[in-house]
């Protein structure tokens, strides 16, 4: 029952993960290696990806079905943009107060939403992100309401400023590989199993002394913080914003990142993430049925695949490693005979 | 002197018209398998919802150690030393067998979220475990899914996994139903265990041969009402009981 320390295929494949990771790192942001435009859609895909891990905290560690990811999302991006133009505050500053807002913010409301319990939670999370989009649009004076804030700053941290797609891939990657990690060790915590608890029995969860309302409040600051930092990198990256993305329908996108990725996967938040980002740029050509061929392709993945492409993948490797040990058990029996 | 871990004082309970605890009074003492028997219906696991706290009382008290824990919410019942399994296990089924078990663990650690985040370790559990497993009598390999593992063993693990969180009181809740005879023995076995190293263990239950074995004192429930109370020889012969439950399950 002892874990055994050796070079197992699972480490010689973390080692091979580390090596692309650090190639794609490496290797995307040369000069002529991709088009300008779909490094923008690669760093958007990261700023996606960051919001994304957050709800893969909230949803699939906690089982909570959030919709205001993109709403949370617009809290961090307008409070980056406003300290930035409106204050002339330096846009490093601006992300961070914005991360505190966030955390603040989350929990407050937090507190108060999860008093409600499953669907109903849900249907107040819809209407929280309704009514964050009726400020963006209608508080005048400090949004600009629809017509959105435009010249944002680019980043500036002091020692560097960043100014083109290159640059800004090189950092959205560090940020969402140091995201991943944080989520990764969140799941081994105590906080982790807590939270996996309280998705699967709260009842169970409290007789092991979770404190399920607690839990779930804290994972929605997480999911807060994560989606607001990605709202600060959305504003400064893009140079502008306006109500649109942080749309309930945008919300929605995400949740379908994290069920396309697979609910139970860290990882999966990033293959969702990666293909929602890619594949509408894929599908352009298909103009006007795009959202067609798009809306089946989530039924068609709900009904087929409900723990998504990384549920697939871990299905596969539990029979093969069943596979295999049923024929280790059958040699070793066969040894024994002879 | 011997010393009470629990106290269930005068405790009453109804679901709309259905009485389900009235007049409860119980206590459960240290190094004690205190058995509470009844027919299907009597409030046995009402009970054990009420003392651990997953149901408020409407009146009453529940003494935890010599302190009033019944306005306590679950979760701080847990924490103080209340431990519990169900009739049917329930664990994370979309985690891991290692996962689940240190869900007891981190019971008996205690340690704050950001503690357990930067790693900090408590005392190892690896010997002790394994101690618990040859009780249980079988081996798994923890990384794999708690569903992979059959109902009567998810039922043994369960106990093993309040054992780990070191309670101070377990609340058993049918832990032989669905179980063979040498699984059952193993149930018995683990009891036995829990309550040499100190704990108090009230244990719910219809097999008679193990209740009848194993406690050191039982309480009889029929219709939300104490109706006899004893040492397992006595309750056997309580004509009450044998009208009640005994008998009925016998004629049956």
């Amino acid at each position: 029952m002892k874990k055994k320390k050796i070079l197992t295929p699972k480490i010689i494949g973390k080692i091979i993960v580390a090596i692309i990771i650090i190639a794609a790192f490496i290797i995307i942001p040369l000069p002529g290696v991709v088009s300008r435009y779909m490094l923008k859609v690669y760093n958007d895909g990261l700023i996606y990806f960051i919001a994304a891990l957050g709800l893969s905290v909230m949803l699939g560690m906690g089982g909570q079905v959030t919709y205001s990811t993109a709403g949370i999302m617009g809290v961090g991006a307008y409070i980056t943009a406003i300290l930035s133009t409106k204050y002339g505050w330096n846009t490093g500053l601006a992300i961070i107060v914005a991360l505190i807002a966030g955390a603040i913010f989350s929990f407050v409301v937090g507190l108060a939403l999860f008093r409600l319990k499953g669907s109903y939670f849900s249907f107040a999370s819809i209407g929280l992100t309704n009514l964050l989009v009726t400020i963006f649009s209608n508080w005048m004076e400090m949004t600009e309401g629809p017509d959105g804030i435009t010249r944002i700053p680019k980043l500036d941290v002091g020692f560097m400023k960043f100014t083109d797609f290159n640059s800004y891939f090189r950092l959205l990657f560090i940020i969402a590989i140091i995201c991943y990690l944080f989520v990764l060790r969140l799941r081994k915590t105590s906080y982790g199993r807590a939270l996996a608890s309280v998705r699967d029995n709260e009842i169970t969860a409290a007789s092991f002394g979770v404190n399920c309302y607690m839990t779930k409040v804290y994972s929605f600051v997480i999911a807060g913080v994560f989606a607001c930092l990605a709202g600060g990198l959305y504003a400064v990256h893009a140079g502008f914003i306006s109500p649109e993305p942080f749309k309930y329908d945008q919300s929605a996108i995400y949740l379908i990142m994290i069920m396309l990725g697979g609910v139970d996967s860290t990882f999966g938040a990033f293959l969702g993430a990666s293909l929602l980002t890619i594949i509408p740029e894929k599908m352009r050509w298909l103009n006007e049925y795009y959202k067609l061929i798009y809306g089946v392709g989530v039924i068609i993945l709900m009904i087929f695949m409900p723990m998504g492409l990384m549920g697939i993948i871990d299905n596969f490797k539990y029979k093969m490693i069943g596979k295999i040990k049923k024929r280790k058990q059958s040699n070793a029996i066969e040894t024994e005979a002879n | 002197m011997e010393r009470v871990l629990l106290e269930v004082r005068d405790v009453n309970k109804a679901f709309g018209g259905v009485i389900t605890a009235k007049n409860v009074d119980m206590k459960v003492m240290a190094g004690e398998i205190h058995g509470l028997i009844g027919p299907n219906g009597a409030g046995k696991t009402t009970l054990l919802n009420l003392i651990s706290g997953i149901y408020e009382v409407d009146s009453g008290h529940i003494f935890f150690e010599g302190n009033e824990i019944t306005n306590l919410p679950a979760h701080k019942r847990a924490r103080l030393g209340l431990g519990r399994t169900f009739q049917s296990p329930r664990f994370m089924n979309r985690a891991s067998i290692k996962d689940n078990l240190e869900l007891g663990t981190d019971l008996r650690n205690q340690f704050t979220y950001i503690q357990s985040f930067f790693g900090k370790k408590g005392a190892d559990f690896y010997s002790e475990l394994e101690e618990l497993m040859e009780i249980a009598g079988f081996t798994f390999d923890w990384n794999e899914h708690i569903t992979s593992l059959p109902y009567g063993q998810q039922k043994l693990l369960e106990i093993v996994r309040a054992m780990l969180a070191h309670p101070t009181v377990i609340l058993v809740d049918e832990p032989a139903a669905g179980l063979n005879k040498q699984e059952q023995e193993r149930v018995s076995l683990l009891l036995r265990k829990a309550v040499d190293s100190g704990m108090g263990v009230v244990l719910i239950e219809h097999t008679m041969e193990m209740v009848m074995n194993i406690c050191d004192n039982i309480t009889v429930l029929n219709f939300g009402e104490v109706i006899a109370k004893g040492k397992p020889q006595e309750i056997a012969t309580n004509p009450q009981v044998i009208e009640a439950y005994l008998g009925g399950e016998n004629d049956a």
